[in-house]
């Protein structure tokens, strides 16, 4: 853009003249991007590595149980497949979510970054269904697999699994859903004014 | 994995600018600073994917400004409260005859500074792009915004700026 008067003239002068005494220089500073990088990469796979680690540890324990155990094999296949329920949907949520692209105009990339509040708060909305259910089903069977000779034990297990589920979608559907909705609103105000 | 030579390139070129723009968004030379790395980050891992549909400089300030505005919302978010720029953290005039001409640009570069800074989000976007020198098609392609937003915004821009140098204030 030229400047349309002196006044401009006088302000892109000023402006791009301005030097910042910081010392960062460009090879400095992509020296630094790619430490940083390689960085990241080596904390991504660790990561990684401990939830596959965390998921095969419990497939086993549960095949485990389901081959030495026989009485226990309708629990054990029951609780792996409460499992890869959980996992597959926070898989293909994780694969479906799109990210903001850094290269999209500004109005496209506010309303990338508002959508992303939207789908955590659908996926928080939605825990009852995908994460507390497939596992509270679970629980009920290993209840009602408790001999009924003890039926304290059982009532016990039943009231401790029913509070534990319920603690957990309160969590998440009131503190969690009502955290992101303070953020996405914090976002907004930002958006329409520094 | 971009190619290491051009991202250096890259930001030799774009370095004085990029510094400026995180300065213009942030409230402290190491915010400003985190910001700026920031920016490289993203410019890095943004880099296999310019297609050179649009210039390199949209494409830069795209890349910039957008992770500007995700790096002030996680901020915002952390709750973070910094302090803010003093004169002497603020850029300096980089040249002046004369001590108190010095003095009088660095004080004027100052009320600058702390103008562009007051301005809202939107128009502060548009004010750098502008200060920068980019056209109004850059802007509009870099913003998303209309050629006649982006006019209506820059008036209003200008006569913010012209009034802060003059030391007056600038009524909301």
């Amino acid at each position: 853009m030229t400047p349309e008067n002196n006044n401009d003239k006088e302000l892109f002068e000023m402006w791009q003249a301005a030097t910042l005494s910081d010392p960062n220089d460009a090879a400095r500073l992509a020296r630094a991007i790619e430490r940083r990088t390689q960085s990241f990469d080596r904390t991504v796979f660790w990561r990684n590595f401990r939830e596959y680690a965390a998921g095969a540890a419990i497939t086993i324990c549960f095949l485990v149980l389901a081959v030495r155990f026989p009485q226990l094999r309708l629990t054990a296949v029951a609780g792996l497949a409460a499992i890869s329920v959980v996992l597959f949907y926070l898989w293909r949520n994780h694969r479906n979510q799109a990210q903001p692209d850094d290269t999209a105009d500004l109005q496209s990339f506010h309303a990338a970054l508002l959508a992303r509040y939207d789908h955590q708060i659908r996926l928080l909305r939605s825990v009852k269904y995908w994460y507390v259910l497939p596992q509270y089903l679970w629980l009920l069977l290993v209840v009602f697999q408790t001999p009924a000779s003890r039926p304290a034990a059982r009532a016990m297990l039943f009231l401790l699994s029913t509070a534990i589920m319920a603690f957990v979608v309160w969590l998440n559907q009131s503190y969690g859903v009502r955290r992101l909705q303070r953020e996405k609103q914090k976002a907004l105000e930002m958006l329409r004014q520094d | 994995m971009p190619d290491a030579r051009s991202f250096e390139d890259l930001l030799q070129r774009f370095l004085p600018p990029l510094k400026r723009l995180a300065a213009a968004y942030t409230r402290d030379r190491d915010e400003s600073e985190e910001l700026l790395q920031e920016i490289a980050l993203a410019i890095w891992t943004s880099l296999p994917r310019f297609r050179g549909e649009s210039s390199e400089r949209t494409w830069i300030y795209r890349v910039a400004h957008n992770t500007a505005l995700r790096f002030m919302a996680d901020r915002r978010r952390r709750g973070a409260r910094e302090a803010a720029w003093t004169p002497e953290q603020e850029p300096v005039a980089s040249s002046a005859a004369t001590p108190e001409q010095q003095a009088m640009q660095q004080e004027r570069l100052y009320r600058l500074w702390q103008a562009v800074r007051e301005l809202d989000w939107a128009d502060r976007q548009v004010a750098v792009l502008y200060l920068e020198g980019l056209s109004t098609n850059e802007i509009e392609s870099i913003t998303g915004m209309t050629a006649g937003s982006i006019a209506t915004r820059l008036t209003r821009i200008r006569q913010k700026l012209t009034l802060r140098l003059r030391g007056q204030e600038v009524r909301p």
